[in-house]
């Protein structure tokens, strides 16, 4: 798994490429290789083709319709999405509530690196769908997750039956709408054509992230410069 | 004429399954997302061509179209959708003409949820879900219980306790394994197969997930393991996806001559899964019919289990922690009696870590819950540590609670000779599994010899067996008694424990440090003792595991009996080891201490570097400020204890370890800090208050008040909180910490009965802020006078006011700021 080192060091709270002292960084090293023996990531990846009414910002997904004005943005100019459920399984939670018990250094650390590796993870199945859709002459849309913006929790519940991801791996949902195991995603994935043309220009669009469509301005983890925290 | 169970089938010939319900309906036209059970109402007759397509082909069992059937997804359509499944299969078993050879199965599939502690479905509300399903399939007239694709230990107990509680019909029950032979959350055929056994199921086994040529490996370990005759169905190879449908790479033929390898195996029943259509099951049958059937072997396995772990009583002694029991033990019954589960906890994990193989829990203390404490204390144990549990208690219905609740078997302590103590938990230990541990005692009292010993552990055995209890799940006792007032019963108990294996050839155990009771340097007559007993063949120790004396002495005796293969645990545990100058039996180790890497820098330094001349503490001190200041535990608590010799602990505490703590606190507030350091810095602190406080009579000095937190209704996260937690405490507040996914009645009530000035609420979603907001709303409403600081991701000082906060701090010393505020003011 491809880690990158400066995000679990962000999540720690290390703003701005500042780098963790010996003792710290030989902690992640340490909680890093119980995690890689640990975790036990599965994922479900499934396409289907999306319907529109724009006027109200629904889109039509096998049988489901969704209301969002942040979704369609995302989708906009999309005919068909891949719905993703990914997980790393539960070893993550069980380890950090034993370290709870134990360290809340540790705690803090395996809480760090298991969120890098989730991401990490998602990262690497999104460039394999590019790959894959290449011949195609098409590429993905950022990814985007129940909760980014207006697009509501509830949808949680039809995209998890339609992956039929707790059957698969075993990814399930709390009764207020929270993944279980808590180091899981779940996205819809656009698909465009790559040929077509964008106003904005399709670079610059793909170059979106999560952040910059989350209208939570004061998040600690915010990305954009701007918006960081002293 | 009435039909025969299943049961005078099982074990006796091939039981054959059907396949892939769900593939079949998907060719007969049901969409992605389309809930399958729903056409039992909408497609009765695709419903029963589906039945009737196995039972053509040979199915003995044919499952109902039930499998996400619950009331979670249901309601009260529930059993509209139950009767009718039952109701297609029989008429489809009617129209095959097999209504004397086949067999309805009640399928019941995962709920969906996870249970708690991990999620947030309640072991018992699952138990009722199951229950339901259950009776419904039963009334409707299912002939057994299928349970199946169960990917989750604490679930598959849960259903098979619903199914037995709610009919009396067979259970029998497969669960998905990944290549490697785990479940989801961690369970192998092994500790399911003793979970399962302790439950009494009827048959078990495997399905979903693999193909058969993967299941292989996974049958062959739970044919090694099981007595319970052994279920195989997989999916017809392993999937992939082609224009947006599910295919698998195994044919029918292939799919059947991997099955007949299976059944060769020792299984008793085989069939298929996902992908699995009535072509494939009939190929297999044609296949598998003609071969030799072998009926299953009991294996006589000591065995017990957690969620992921299965540890078999055999040649080597296995070692139960004794540090869960406050008998003796001050700080334990401190920490019961005030409901400090963390302490608890970190007791069971520090004996996992000096290398416990059981657990003995026993949580009785005068004037507390023991039920509902011992339920709290198992909760949350196993879900964070791998070992059996070994459940200590003289209350039955404590120990019926527990044993229910316990993800996995466990053992039982104890049971003795006497007539009313085998009638009531036999019972129990009958329904839910365990093994046993015996005392062989009896009303006439303590026999003083070996002989009598044997007689009553006879009978105990005998006792047992009326119950179907195995003499494989009950451990004899030695009875080990302290040699002070006996000077003979050393022996007396070494030669019970001798002829328990040799005459009774059964297994043992013993309380090891009684031995040694009223005598001084008591881990000597311990260890040797202990090396004694295991020599004369002790199956089971309850020792202290942190005591060095006592794991030399196994370790050695390992080494020494061929039991320690390469003599590596010796090695590893030792390679490092240094004749002791001056044996002192409270100072840990070189080779216990987890920080013993950081340890000679600091000592390093405090021989040759003395404190430079701005130090912000008198220079005795220096040594401990600067362990806590760069976070090491170890030295922090040894440095302690070395002040303490010169200090009073209040001076220590105001002169030494509170500027140390703020010393960090305020570098991390100026950004020089980061949050991982600040964190070591409290644990550092934290050991070294653990120090100050065993010296004190009366803490009541540094205690700077009382705060709440909480994880707010619907939120899971809590390492906010936690962290919060951790530096309160080390700033001297005493924590009440009510966990996380809190309702907002609880906190109220706490703060009402606990009469708290502060309560910190944290949530992490924009979606769990408004139970945030109605957790402010009631506490103004109750408890008026109770500030609120609240913390979060999502939250900002704004949104804070806006919901009606007190105070909104951004991280957990901005909390500490606000609690000394608040208690300054008081």
């Amino acid at each position: 798994m491809n880690l990158r080192q400066k995000e679990i060091w962000r999540y720690l709270g290390y703003q701005n490429g500042i780098e963790p002292e010996t003792e710290i960084l030989e902690k992640i090293n340490t909680q890093g290789k119980l995690l890689q023996d640990a975790i036990h990531p599965g994922h479900v990846l499934k396409r289907f083709p999306i319907q529109w009414k724009k006027s109200d910002n629904i889109i039509f997904i096998a049988g489901y319709s969704v209301s969002s004005v942040s979704l369609a943005r995302n989708l906009e100019g999309c005919s068909e999405v891949y719905l993703l459920a990914a997980t790393i399984g539960l070893a993550p939670d069980r380890l950090i509530r034993r370290a709870s018990i134990t360290s809340m250094t540790d705690a803090l650390i395996l809480q760090a690196i298991s969120t890098e590796m989730i991401e990490a993870y998602c990262r690497q199945l999104v460039v394999d769908l590019n790959e894959l859709l290449l011949p195609e002459g098409k590429i993905t849309r950022p990814r985007f997750s129940p909760g980014y913006g207006d697009l509501s929790l509830e949808f949680q519940k039809p995209l998890l039956l339609l992956l039929d991801a707790f059957k698969l791996i075993g990814l399930s949902l709390t009764s207020s709408l929270l993944l279980m195991p808590t180091k899981s995603v779940t996205a819809i994935i656009g698909i465009q054509t790559i040929e077509k043309p964008k106003e904005n220009g399709e670079q610059s669009d793909n170059k979106e992230n999560a952040c910059s469509l989350c209208t939570l301005r004061n998040c600690a983890y915010r990305k954009d410069e701007a918006e960081t925290k002293p | 004429m009435k039909k025969n169970s299943i049961l005078e089938k099982l074990n006796k010939d091939w039981i054959f399954f059907d396949g892939g319900t769900g593939s079949v309906l998907q060719s007969l036209g049901l969409q992605a997302g389309e809930l399958p059970e729903t056409w039992n109402l909408s497609h009765p007759d695709e419903v029963v061509s589906l039945h009737e397509g196995y039972l053509n082909a040979g199915s003995t069992v044919i499952n109902t179209n039930t499998f996400g059937a619950n009331r979670l997804k249901y309601g009260s359509q529930l059993s509209e959708i139950v009767n009718s499944a039952v109701r297609l299969a029989k008429k489809a078993r009617m129209l095959a003409g097999r209504e004397q050879d086949a067999y309805i199965a009640l399928d019941i599939g995962p709920t969906g949820r996870l249970l708690e502690p991990m999620g947030d479905l309640p072991f018992e509300e699952a138990v009722s879900i199951f229950f339901e399903l259950a009776h419904l399939g039963y009334e409707a007239g299912a002939d057994l219980i299928l349970i199946e694709t169960m990917n989750d230990s604490y679930e598959a107990k849960a259903a098979v306790l619903g199914a037995k509680e709610a009919c009396e019909l067979p259970v029998f029950i497969t669960m998905v394994f990944d290549e490697n032979g785990k479940m989801l959350t961690g369970g192998t055929p092994e500790s399911m197969t003793a979970m399962l056994e302790g439950l009494h199921v009827d048959a078990l086994g495997i399905n979903c997930s693999l193909g058969p040529r993967q299941m292989l490996p996974i049958v062959k370990r739970f044919a090694a393991c099981s007595s319970t005759p052994l279920i195989v169905n997989p999916n017809a190879g392993l999937p992939r996806v082609e224009n947006g449908k599910t295919l698998y790479d195994l044919g029918a033929d292939e799919f059947a001559s991997v099955m007949r390898e299976i059944a060769l195996l020792g299984v008793q029943g085989v069939g298929g899964c996902c992908g699995t259509t009535p072509e494939y099951i009939r190929k297999t049958i044609s296949l598998v019919s003609p071969l030799p059937f072998s009926p299953v072997r009991k294996k006589h396995h000591t065995v017990l289990s957690s969620f992921s772990q299965c540890l078999c009583i055999e040649d080597a002694p296995v070692l139960i922690g004794e540090r869960i029991n406050p008998t003796g033990k001050k700080k334990l019954k401190e920490a019961l009696q005030n409901h400090d589960l963390e302490y608890v906890l970190s007791q069971g994990l520090a004996q996992e870590d000096a290398g416990a193989h059981i657990l003995d829990v026993n949580v009785g203390l005068p004037g507390i819950d023991e039920k509902e404490l011992m339920t709290e204390v198992i909760t949350r144990l196993q879900s964070i540590c791998a070992l059996p549990l070994q459940i200590d208690t003289s209350n039955p219905s404590v120990l019926e609670k527990a044993l229910r609740i316990y993800n996995g078997k466990a053992m039982i302590n104890s049971i003795n000779g006497k007539q009313e103590s085998m009638d009531s938990i036999f019972p129990l230990a009958a329904k839910y599994g365990g093994v046993l541990v015996a005392l062989p005692l009896d009303e006439n009292g303590i026999p003083d010899n070996a002989d009598k010993r044997l007689e009553i552990a006879q009978r105990i055995y005998n006792e047992a067996a009326k119950y179907g209890i195995p003499r494989e799940d009950i451990v004899i006792d030695g009875l080990c008694m302290t040699v002070s007032s006996d000077p003979l019963s050393a022996l007396t108990t070494l030669e019970t424990i001798r002829r328990v294996r040799d005459e009774l050839s059964g297994k043992s155990i013993l309380g090891v440090s009684n031995i040694s009771f009223g005598l001084p340097a008591r881990e000597l007559l311990n260890a040797s003792f202990f090396t004694m007993a295991m020599h004369s063949g002790l199956s089971c120790a309850i020792i202290n595991p942190n005591n060095e004396a006592m794991m030399q002495a196994y370790r050695s005796f390992l080494a020494l009996t061929g039991k320690d293969q390469n003599f590596q645990a010796y090695i590893s545990a030792y390679k490092d080891y240094t004749v002791p100058k001056i044996r002192d039996g409270k100072a840990p180790s070189a080779s216990e201490s987890s920080d013993s890497k950081n340890k000679p820098k600091v000592g390093n330094g405090n021989e040759n570097g003395a404190a430079p001349l701005n130090s912000p503490v008198s220079s005795a001190f220096f040594p401990l400020y600067e362990a806590i200041r760069r976070g090491m535990a170890q030295s922090a608590a040894a440095e302690t204890k070395k002040c303490l010799n010169n200090e009073e602990a209040m001076e220590l505490v105001d002169g030494c370890l509170v500027p140390a703590l703020d010393s960090v606190g305020k570098d991390f507030e100026k950004g020089i800090v980061f949050l991982p350091q600040l964190l070591m810095a409290a644990e550092a602190a934290q050991a070294a208050f653990s120090v100050v406080k065993d010296s004190m009579a009366n803490t009541a000095g540094i205690q700077k008040g009382t705060v709440i937190l909480a994880t707010v209704k619907g939120d899971i996260h809590d390492i906010g909180k936690n962290i919060v937690k951790v530096m309160l405490e080390n700033y001297g507040y005493s924590v009440i910490d009510l966990g996380r996914d809190v309702a907002p009645e609880r906190i109220v009530d706490t703060a009402i009965e606990n009469c708290v000035p502060v309560v910190g609420l944290s949530a992490l979603m924009t979606t769990t802020v408004p139970s945030m907001e109605e957790t402010i709303r009631q506490l103004r409403l109750n408890k008026p006078d109770t500030k609120v600081v609240v913390g979060g991701a999502v939250l900002t000082k704004e949104y804070a006011e806006k919901i009606g906060a007190d105070y909104y701090a951004k991280d957990a010393m901005a909390t500490v700021r606000f609690c000394d505020m608040v208690y300054k003011k008081e």
